[in-house]
């Protein structure tokens, strides 16, 4: 009895064992089946891996707390894209302006000739030259990279950011700051009612200008330019405050906004290409307002007024033998 | 012993399955797993992106860097990132590819993104060969072991195989001893 049982059970414990190891056989191919599987056939991306341009959306963009950031050569392909090949000296690697609006960047400025600290604060901080004022030679104090900037951002946040990283970038203790101050200004006030020149007109013929539509303003002095056709570059549209900004930075002067109600929800203007070739000082701003005021019926009066002035400083000698680029 | 070596199969074994597994995957996901790291010098962040990214049979260990200015106390966001693509040739995905150099699948990149960038392209059949050259001898050892292993259950002669549950001491047929030692020099192999 004894050892038929123990026979018995020998034989069970063999079967059990060929049927253990066959059950960790299948458990180990189900388990590596199925490993496959999640590897290998689960996923279904659906976008192409485009790493060039995920890797310049990495670099030109902003984190959530970010507003502004400063990006030196040297620089990505998309970029050289960006920049235009075939604009410019061939070796210009130029600085570039990328705005980050609702839904991703867009290029806003581009310069060829170097850049320098008048340009970083007025495409950062959307200032014309006037409304700045620069303490010693710092205007001209150059730079080399894009910047990336948060367009929502308030003016104070962006100033802030900006005099961060030009300390770090120029190795300057340069401040921005805004103070309130007693400055020539010129008031725009009345109503936007655009009228017909006929002097105006009459040049436009002459000089066989092209065909503009009668809502443009044109923004000359003197003389008309002598080149015939339009060059579409100097027509522009936008609101009446950007306007007044061309206005001041044309001119030099600083405009304060009082023009009544209704104002115009679009203003379309030519600059004419001699003011853009004429160094200002060797034209007559005056004149360009006056002949502003006969076709749009504003009136420019120049008067003093205390109004918010941005300074930008330095407050100590370099902290970086050498600074700049 | 036998459990260590074991283990060691089991380790040596996995990279050729990972690795196999992987090659097909390459086929219908590509993978860019990253790796991002900044330090600040001289005022300016010293950004360092490396990466491993697969894509229709081809491995690339790749290295980017660039420079940025931030703001005082805004540094940059560092760390692992992983994003899945639709099997794309590098060829396709990685800018200036054609600008590297190689043979038989390896080709290699240099400032392919900005100056300082550096990529090196490896086939998967290379991976998956060094796996297999990786494991072979464990799997020869563990074999052995497994052999040796079931010739003692099974009441068999470890050296030769030969049935010796009705023998005495030794195999009748190798001479090895029953109890695992021979009288002398080493046991032959069972194979």
């Amino acid at each position: 009895m004894g050892r038929g049982f123990a026979t018995c059970g020998d034989r069970l414990s063999g079967k059990s064992s060929v049927m253990r190891r066959s059950w960790l056989v299948i458990a180990g191919v189900v388990v590596l089946a199925v490993l496959a599987w999640l590897l290998c056939f689960a996923q279904k991306p659906t976008g192409p891996a485009a790493l060039g341009k995920k890797w310049h959306e990495q670099v030109y963009s902003l984190d959530e707390d970010e507003v502004l950031r400063l990006i030196p050569p040297p620089y990505s392909p998309q970029r050289a894209v960006d920049f235009g090949r075939g604009r410019g000296p061939p070796t210009a690697l130029g600085e570039m302006v990328y705005q980050l609006q609702q839904g991703g960047t867009r290029v806003t400025q581009r310069s060829y000739g170097g850049g320098y600290l008048v340009n970083a604060v007025q495409w950062v901080m959307f200032l014309s030259r006037p409304r700045v004022e620069y303490v010693k030679d710092l205007m001209l104090v150059p730079y080399a990279g894009d910047w990336i900037v948060r367009t929502d951002a308030p003016l104070e946040r962006r100033a802030e950011a900006l005099q961060s990283i030009l300390r770090q970038a120029m190795g300057r203790q340069i401040s921005i700051e805004r103070r309130m101050e007693d400055r020539e200004v010129i008031v725009a006030s009345g109503k936007w009612e655009l009228r017909q020149d006929p002097e105006l007109a009459r040049l436009i013929k002459e000089r066989a200008l092209g065909e503009f539509p009668f809502a443009t303003t044109h923004l000359y002095t003197t003389a008309l330019s002598p080149t015939p056709g339009v060059r579409w570059d100097d027509v522009k549209t936008g609101d009446l405050p950007e306007f007044l900004r061309v206005l001041e930075q044309g001119t030099m002067w600083r405009f304060e906004d009082e023009v009544t109600e209704p104002r115009p929800r679009f203003v379309t203007w030519r600059r004419d290409p001699e003011l853009r070739r004429t160094p200002t000082g060797q034209w007559n701003p005056a004149e360009l307002l006056a002949n502003v005021e006969r076709q749009t019926s504003l009136k420019f009066n120049k008067t003093r007024r205390t109004v918010p002035v941005w300074f930008v400083l330095e407050e100590s000698a370099p902290t970086r033998p050498g600074g700049g680029r | 012993m036998r459990y260590l070596l074991n283990i060691l199969t089991v380790l040596l074994v996995a990279p050729l399955v990972v690795g196999g597994l992987l090659w097909i995957r390459s086929f219908r996901v590509s993978d860019d797993l990253t790796w991002d790291s900044a330090k600040q010098e001289g005022g300016k962040w010293q950004h360092v992106q490396r990466g491993i990214y697969a894509g229709k049979g081809k491995l690339i260990y790749y290295r980017r860097p660039w420079v940025t200015y931030r703001e005082a106390g805004h540094p940059p966001k560092t760390g692992w990132d992983v994003a899945h693509y639709k099997p794309t040739d590098p060829a396709d995905s990685f800018p200036n590819y054609a600008s590297g150099s190689g043979r038989f699948g390896f080709w290699s990149m240099k400032d392919y993104w900005v100056v300082g960038s550096r990529a090196l392209v490896i086939p998967f059949w290379a991976v998956t060969g060094a796996a297999v050259v990786l494991c072979l001898p464990a799997l020869m050892l563990a074999r052995r072991g497994w052999v040796r292993a079931y010739r003692r259950q099974h009441g068999l002669c470890v050296a030769c195989g030969y049935d010796v549950r009705a023998s005495g001491k030794r195999c009748p047929e190798c001479g090895f001893s029953v109890s695992g030692k021979k009288d002398t020099g080493e046991a032959p192999d069972p194979q």
